[in-house]
């Protein structure tokens, strides 16, 4: 006789745990890890590396089958992570991937935690045709109440005290991230303005003020490739112009393109296009290349800043 | 932009900047290489010492000829390594300092 199981849910499950010390974190998360490997599960976690530590401790012999991540590394910009995600989920295409990823933590910045509550919200969206059980826990004793408060709407689910329930203030995802939602910080008034049409001048302008901020000389090329490739978006999939802004801060140097152009799919970016095709890959590489990436189009154009830190 | 044969060998020296104003160069370049030399035994050579950036699709370029013809490059630009492994791992090409 075979034995009747209970099936798995067949969607995608996105839950958040609010956790306030390392006992709830790892009664939180140690069942979940644990059941995904007596099931055979792949397993992948991102978080800090000092959570990263307990959950090693905790599981003690299991450890070894789950994928261990550095969250300050994968996600200190934000916008990695999807992309990092999708591509273990393909790798272990028609199983169900078990994901913790924590990627808001105490003492990030506004501009890093509001692009990681984005990308709450996108997982929603990237990961909607996939089995994937993905629970993000959040330190109620460290982040502020707006954070936990944008937790519940980008989590469909969540789990307080071990209790599973629906989040009744889930937002849909395209709603939640609707980019005149989300304003950036105006720049400061020391910030400087080139209009471009090709990409020659964009690119000096972004080596002068690496030297001048202290870039290495890896960290210049990055955010060189980086603006150059959205710079290209502007002439090639946008209007052929657009306007490089650049200032720095004391830890950052920061590079701003706006175009009159729309960007609709709001998981550009985040998901690799084929490697041949002809676009698509000016935002995944920016993302890649930069410390944090933070797009905002709306019916008025497009703005993309970009930030490398000065020195690590 | 410049392109020149690499003297004594199967191959070519790039100098300058490649971004979306000369990628049409780079391809046709590329295309008479293949076309000219046809001993496929050894590698093709690319030095580009001189190339000073090459931006995402001008690499693509060359990853797209290293689909039919085994590639070397010699001194790219920075960030070269880095977005071969992001995009075109899959690729048989050698990339040497």
């Amino acid at each position: 006789m075979t034995a009747t199981r209970i099936q798995p849910d067949r969607g995608l499950r996105h839950d958040a745990l609010f956790y306030d010390d390392e006992t709830g974190y790892a009664d939180g998360l140690v069942p979940f890890l644990q059941e995904g490997v007596d099931r055979g599960d792949p397993l992948l976690v991102a978080a800090p590396a000092q959570r990263v530590e307990l959950l090693r401790d905790r599981l003690n012999g299991s450890a070894g089958a789950v994928r261990f991540v550095d969250m300050m590394s994968l996600g200190a910009n934000p916008n990695r992570i999807i992309p990092a995600v999708r591509g273990f989920v393909d790798r272990h295409s028609g199983r169900q991937v078990r994901f913790v990823g924590e990627p808001i933590w105490a003492g990030r910045s506004a501009a890093e935690t509001a692009s990681a509550t984005r990308h709450e919200a996108l997982i929603n969206l990237a990961f909607a045709d996939t089995t994937a059980h993905i629970v993000c826990p959040y330190d109620t004793a460290g982040l502020d109440p707006e954070v936990l408060a944008d937790a519940e709407h980008t989590h469909p689910t969540l789990i307080v005290d071990r209790e599973h329930r629906p989040s009744t203030r889930y937002v849909e995802p395209a709603e939640f991230t609707a980019d005149d939602r989300w304003p950036l910080e105006p720049p400061p008034a020391t910030a400087r303005q080139w209009r471009f049409t090709e990409l020659t001048e964009p690119r000096e302008v972004v080596r002068r003020h690496a030297v001048d901020a202290g870039l290495d000389l890896e960290r210049a090329a990055a955010l060189l490739l980086a603006v150059n490739e959205v710079c290209t978006n502007s002439l090639r999939h946008g209007p052929g112009y657009g306007t490089l802004r650049v200032w720095h801060t004391d830890a950052y140097l920061i590079c701003e393109t706006y175009d009159t152009g729309t960007i609709t799919d709001p998981l550009a970016g985040r998901l690799l296009a084929p490697a041949d095709a002809s676009g698509g890959r000016g935002l995944y590489v920016a993302n890649h290349m930069c410390d944090l990436a933070e797009v905002r189009s709306t019916a008025g154009g497009t703005t993309v800043r970009l930030q490398v830190a000065r020195t690590l | 932009m410049t392109i020149d044969p690499l003297p004594g060998r199967s191959g070519l020296v790039i100098c300058g900047e490649i971004d979306i104003a000369n990628h049409h160069l780079l391809r046709q370049a590329l295309a008479v290489l293949a076309a000219e030399d046809a001993d496929e035994s050894e590698p093709v050579q690319l030095d580009l010492s001189g190339l000073r950036f090459i931006d995402v699709a001008g690499l693509a370029e060359l990853a797209g000829f290293a689909t039919q013809r085994r590639l070397v490059l010699h001194a790219p630009p920075p960030q070269v390594r880095r977005l071969a492994d992001l995009f075109w791992l899959d690729r048989k090409w050698a990339i040497q300092p």
